[in-house]
């Protein structure tokens, strides 16, 4: 009985066991799948870090100074690009600063990240790209200045567009199309070039009248023109941080919305200087006679009596018509606004109000910026 | 000799007319005054000036080219009134001139 009963208990006991096995197998061929399977991950991961590193590698070795073998100094490019409000006007000089003193002082290369940049407008992108096209010329035919990719789109375009990734030797890869981008042009020179503001009436043929006077456009940038290149009266006035620079002049026009703005450049000795330039007394004494007249002695008050006086860089009288004339040209055309920033100062005019505006900011810019808008089609003129 | 000699500044000279000074660029209004107007001023008794066809005249242009004339070149502006014809559409263009020669002959600041 006793065998019959471990015999019949004996296949039950037999398929448990072999259950109990196939239990076992599958979880220990599953255990082997997690395994290989995190394995494999794991292998992946360390290919990704691999590749990663390489690539990071190739980057550095790519943007490494072939000369002093350093990496360069990466600065940060602020968020807006503008010399107007005097936060981003702030960031915006200090951020050129660091790019001079890296670059011309420790003669390091740099890398400018534009990762956090988001708008960027004509007065500061022009500000920033003479400044650039200047420290490139000057420490030819080394390349210490590089730069990323923005995470903005529309700031890439317009990087793309007025030529700065041209000028830092930067892979252009986009297509610009974005309204507010693609009627930017930019140009540069060191003399009076009227082919180029042919360029620009051609540039924007079709969004300009045909009855609206090109003399008024022509007029107005020929002596902003002319008045940039008297900007540089003597060799000093060419260096930059002791190296030999060019006269040269930087422009950004912008056609939108029937309005067409010009801003031209220039890294000269600026209008507050150009008021003594010549004359035995300086700046500095200029504005202690203006402040004990009871008159404003800032950058910004220099600039309106340069505006008053039409004076210049020479004590001639038949000179100093440049800025007077572009204003003139405003009054003429009864619309549009000019605004000038030189040193420390600023200065606007309503064409339409007449009203003028002056002051100071603390942060002073190299040279002079002049920047006007006149209105080119006629619908505008009508339906404002 | 002809009488009156006609410079079209456009055609001859250049449609971008610019600057004050040689230096200043190829258009300059010291070079037109010297290639130009002087040696045709002292060649004819009477010269005609056509302004019309170009993009537009900065006023540096206009004073170094025409009030040195008086300035530089020595021409007295009461016979520049005679001599100098001025061909243009432009009316404020032609006054603007004249007034340059006016102010370079009295020698005052022509300056807004």
């Amino acid at each position: 009985m006793g065998s019959r009963r471990r015999k019949k208990d004996c296949p039950v006991k037999s398929s448990q066991f072999q259950q109990t096995r196939s239990v076992k197998d599958r979880r220990r061929s599953h255990n082997v799948f997690v395994a290989k399977d995190r394995m494999k991950r794991r292998k992946a991961s360390i290919v990704n870090k691999a590749k990663k590193l390489a690539q990071n590698y190739i980057f550095e070795e790519l943007i490494r100074d072939p000369i002093t073998g350093l990496l360069p100094y990466r600065i940060q490019a602020p968020e807006r690009f503008t010399i107007g409000d005097a936060i981003s006007r702030a960031r915006l000089l200090i951020f050129l600063e660091e790019i001079r003193h890296t670059v011309l002082i420790e003669e390091r290369s740099v890398f400018i990240d534009f990762s956090k940049t988001k708008k960027m407008i004509a007065d500061g992108t022009l500000l920033f790209y003479a400044e650039i096209h200047r420290l490139i010329q000057v420490t030819r035919p080394r390349q210490l200045i590089r730069c990323s990719y923005p995470k903005d789109k529309i700031v890439e375009q317009v990087l793309q567009h007025v030529k700065v990734f041209e000028v830092l030797g930067k892979r252009e890869r986009m297509v610009v199309v974005h309204d507010t981008v693609r009627h930017w042009h930019s140009q540069t020179g060191t003399k009076h070039q009227g082919e180029k503001i042919e360029a620009i009436r051609k540039f924007y043929e079709g969004n300009i009248t045909e009855d609206q006077d090109p003399s008024k456009l022509y007029n107005g940038i020929s002596e902003a023109m002319t008045n940039c290149r008297h900007a540089y009266p003597d060799p000093e006035s060419l260096q930059l941080w002791g190296v030999e620079g060019d006269a040269r002049w930087w422009m950004f026009s912008h056609e939108f919305k029937g309005v067409l703005w010009v801003t031209m450049y220039d890294l000269g000795i600026g209008i507050p200087a150009s008021l003594v330039s010549g004359r035995k007394w300086s700046v500095e004494q200029l504005k202690r006679w203006l402040s004990n007249l009871g008159l404003g002695s800032t950058d910004g008050n220099l600039i309106n009596i340069a505006f008053q006086q039409g004076s210049s860089v020479t004590n001639e009288a038949y000179r100093g018509k440049g800025l007077p004339e572009v204003q003139e040209v405003l009054r003429q055309h009864g619309r549009g606004i000019l605004r000038v920033y030189s040193g420390r100062g600023y200065y606007q005019y309503n064409a339409e109000t007449g009203l003028v505006q002056s002051g100071d900011f603390i942060q002073p810019i190299c040279g002079t910026m002049i920047s006007w808008n006149i209105p080119v089609q006629d619908q505008v003129i009508k339906s404002e | 000799m002809e009488n009156t000699h006609t410079i079209n500044v456009a055609k001859e000279f250049s449609k971008y007319p610019g600057g004050r000074y040689l230096a200043d660029g190829d258009c300059s209004g010291e070079r037109f005054r010297n290639e130009f107007l002087v040696p045709a001023l002292r060649a004819h008794p009477s010269v005609r000036v056509n302004l019309d066809g170009t993009l537009g005249y900065g006023s540096s242009f206009l004073e170094e080219a025409f009030g040195g004339l008086v300035r530089e070149a020595g021409f007295m502006s009461k016979d520049l009134d005679r001599s100098l014809i001025l061909e243009t559409n432009n009316e404020t263009l032609g006054y603007t001139i004249r007034r340059y020669i006016a102010e370079a002959k009295a020698g005052k600041a022509t300056h807004r």
